[in-house]
């Protein structure tokens, strides 16, 4: 369970951030948050799928890791097994929210849970009441990431609009175990692609979404080798 | 004249009827383009609508869709709830306390493979009700949960569902709709007169304040009062108030205690010394009213009742009495007019079979509304006799609810005197009796209460039936994996599901996916 609250220079004026380049938080995930200007460096080494939030049934963009609930086959303790990190995992445990969406500030927001949140080891967040710049260049990491997060919202949008998600059920036979079926996941309908109107292309072209369309259908040869990895 | 096209349709009367009815002749017709069938609708900005009739059947998910509003926006602007049935309460008996539900989802079709043989020989556990044998809806209902999640797409559950909404809000929800997005020309006017062709047709409606209006066909929705069809028309009134006993309402709309008071997850329907109080929650508010017949108690009286029922919370509240037109018109469709709503007939709110049946009579006439004025008569027999089938199965099935009480008070014992029950119900109550209900007794493609719900209230009411050659009923094995599937549902959808009001909250936030 996460558990979120506001940097505050007072109350964590000793806390310091360690790193993990394992990403320990995410060894039992099979999908991990994954925003537009990530897919064609991610699409290289996992499938990008789309799910609905289960607190808002809103999509959002996630990369497959594992092809069931609790496993994470990029997860190794000898380190990250793929060329590519999303940068939600290189963010934890920081996150950037805008409370209030009138005025546009950013809030930079800390998962408590984390070990790597602590008063003992790692990089000081604050000096004499000041953001260190450690903690700046985190922070500006942080708030990076909220603002592509907007501009994947607009892609799935788009997406929406266009009809191009389709619900897809995964059925996957692990070697010497029953079949089972990995439900809830959307891919982009190849089929419903080749079928837009010239205006409807035009529209993606516009907004810059062709590139992101094709790495997601790029990352569909991803499935089988997820499935590889699964068996060694 | 008579190969004459029908290019326009004028709807008087803006109710839920009114603009149900043109907003789906809009849709159906494409009227927002130009050159398809004209459909006007005119309202009295002076007579107000009935303002009751807040309780609806599933099928009004199909409606909303077909109209194309999204789920969220109606249930917004609606102050609109899940509805996942009717709980029955104090039916049975008049000491004896005891309910049952009358749910939308069973755990297996039953003109598919009927469970209710097992039940009745205890397979799903001795002192097991019906409703919870057979669905998970029951306990879900009771304990205020949604019948959804935020995840579903819009109008799909996880089980089925219907809603209560706020017909005054509902009328102006669909009023815009209809105009803005599906073409319905609207005029504020009062229909002065109707004045009618040499062959008895409709030929045009006199307004005070818009002309006279004419259109190829008429649709009345002027509620009770049956302005077109019954009195200008003189299409005759055949009243049932010898079967269906009530004949009145009182109403109080009751605000919650706080805005966050846990809302009813499905209607509740109690009985009373001479009928029924409904309880129909909103998100703002209450809508509770008792149906009740004015030969067995007073309207005071009646009042009281009510006020009782809700408690000190009605000390400041309003009631409003409304007089109830029990029964229906000789013929529905008389030549270029059709009425769909009150004015076409209504039977006591019992299982909110009005505005299902308004629906009905909408998709119906959108289907069938012909080409050409010459094929009019064809088109008007066919609805006749469909919808004359509909509502006397409609009277079928509130009466079924009282031929099973065993209440004592000189109402409910007149309510079940065999005299006064339809043969058709006496000659399937016999069958019952030792037979089960079968797909056969329902062998209508257009029956409007379908198998399950005839048998929710029948064990819900506690009808002894004694099945005679048990030895018909080999499936045992198959009908345990399903009693055992609905205990798992149950237990697994009390974690999964959240309360009305949560999910409500979060659907006016992100709204629902429309995949
Ligand atoms: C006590 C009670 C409880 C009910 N509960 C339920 C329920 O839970 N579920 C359910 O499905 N149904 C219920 N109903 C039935 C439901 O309320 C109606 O079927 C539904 O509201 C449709 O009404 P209507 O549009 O036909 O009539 P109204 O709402 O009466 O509308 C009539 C319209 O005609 C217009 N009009 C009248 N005269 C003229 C004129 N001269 N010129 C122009 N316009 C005119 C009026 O302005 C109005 O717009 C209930 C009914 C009652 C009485």
């Amino acid at each position: 369970m996460t558990q979120r609250i506001a940097l505050d220079s007072q109350q964590h004026q000793h806390y310091k951030l360690q790193e993990d380049k394992l990403f320990s938080h995410t060894k039992l995930a099979h999908i991990l948050p994954l925003e537009v200007n990530e897919f064609a460096a991610a699409a290289a080494y996992f499938p990008i799928v789309f799910v609905k939030d289960s607190n808002t049934g809103q999509f959002r963009a996630c990369v497959m890791t594992g092809i069931k609930p609790g496993q994470n086959l990029y997860w190794h303790q000898a380190g990250w097994q793929a060329g590519y990190t999303p940068q939600a995992l290189r963010n934890y445990p920081l996150l950037a929210v805008q409370p209030d969406t009138t005025s546009g500030d950013y809030v930079i927001v800390v998962d408590t849970q984390s070990s790597l949140f602590n008063p003992q080891s790692g990089h000081s967040l604050f000096a004499a009441g000041q953001a260190t710049e450690y903690l700046q260049q985190r922070a500006g990491a942080a708030i990076a990431q909220a603002k592509s997060v907007l501009l994947t919202q607009q892609f799935i949008q788009l997406l929406l609009e266009l009809e191009l998600l389709v619900a897809r059920t995964l059925t996957l036979t692990p070697q010497g175990a029953e079949a089972y079926d990995l439900t809830g996941l959307y891919l982009i309908d190849e089929q419903r692609l080749a079928e837009l109107t010239d205006q409807q292309w035009l529209s993606l072209r516009q907004n810059n979404s062709l590139l992101a369309v094709h790495a997601v259908l790029m990352s569909m040869n991803q499935v089988s080798a997820l499935i590889q990895r699964s068996v060694l | 004249m008579q190969t004459e096209a029908i290019r326009s349709v004028l709807v008087v009367g803006g109710g839920t009827a009114g603009w149900l009815t043109a907003a789906n002749l809009a849709q159906s017709f494409n009227s927002a383009e130009p050159g398809a069938i004209q459909v006007t609708l005119i309202e009295s900005p002076d007579i107000a609508t009935i303002g009751v009739g807040e309780g609806t059947w599933p099928t009004m998910r199909a409606t909303l869709q077909k109209l194309g509003i999204k789920e969220e926006d109606f249930l917004r602007s609606c102050n609109a709830t899940f509805k996942q049935g009717t709980k029955f309460v104090d039916w049975q008996h008049s000491d004896l306390p005891a309910s049952y539900h009358h749910l939308f989802t069973s755990v297996s079709d039953p003109t598919q493979f009927n469970l209710a043989p097992y039940w009745l020989q205890g397979r799903a556990g001795q002192h097991k009700s019906y409703a919870s044998a057979v669905s998970a809806q029951g306990v879900i209902a009771e304990l205020g949960l949604a019948p959804k999640k935020i995840t579903n797409k819009a109008y799909e559950g996880v089980l089925n569902y219907a809603y209560h909404l706020d017909a005054g809000k509902f009328a102006d929800l669909l009023k815009n709709h209809a105009q803005q997005k599906l073409g319905v020309h609207f005029i504020s006017a009062n229909v002065l007169d109707v004045s009618l062709a040499i062959d008895g047709s409709i030929a045009a409606v006199i307004t005070d304040s818009a002309g006279r209006q004419q259109a190829d066909f008429y649709v009345d929705c002027t509620g009770f009062q049956s302005l077109l069809l019954g009195k200008a028309m003189g299409v005759g009134f055949r009243p049932v108030s010898d079967t269906l006993l009530t004949d009145h309402a009182v109403t109080i709309q009751v605000p919650y205690p706080t805005p966050d008071s846990p809302i009813n997850a499905c209607t509740h329907s109690t009985a009373q010394a001479a009928g029924w109080i409904w309880d129909i929650g909103l998100t703002n508010r209450r809508g509770v009213g008792y149906v009740y017949s004015s030969n067995y108690v007073s309207h005071e009286q009646a009042e009281q009742c009510l006020r009782r029922y809700i408690g000190p919370a009605a000390d400041t509240l309003e009631a409003r009495k409304l007089a109830m037109q029990v029964g229906y018109r000789e013929k529905f469709w008389h030549k270029n007019c059709v009425a769909i709503g009150l004015s076409a007939a209504f039977v006591e709110p019992l299982e909110a079979s009005a505005i299902f049946l308004i629906e009905a009579a909408a998709n119906m006439l959108a289907d069938q509304l012909p080409a050409l004025k010459e094929n009019l008569p064809l088109a008007e027999s066919k609805f006749n006799k469909s919808f004359l089938f509909r509502w006397q199965r409609t009277i079928d099935f509130i009466k079924l609810h009282y031929a099973l009480s065993g209440r004592t008070e000189p109402f409910w014992q007149a309510a079940r005197a065999k005299q006064l029950i339809p043969q058709s119900l006496q000659d399937v109550l016999q069958s019952w009796q030792t037979q089960p209900v079968s797909p056969y007794d329902f062998a209508h493609v257009y029956e409007p209460f379908p198998m399950e719900s005839y048998q929710y209230v029948l064990y819900g009411m506690g009808f002894k039936q004694q099945l005679a050659d048990l030895q018909r009923y080999q499936q045992g094995g198959k009908a345990a994996l399903y009693f055992q599937r609905v205990q798992q549902l149950t237990h697994q959808l009390q974690q999964e599901l959240p309360a009305q009001r949560e999910l409500l909250a979060k659907i006016y936030r992100y709204g629902f996916s429309a995949l």
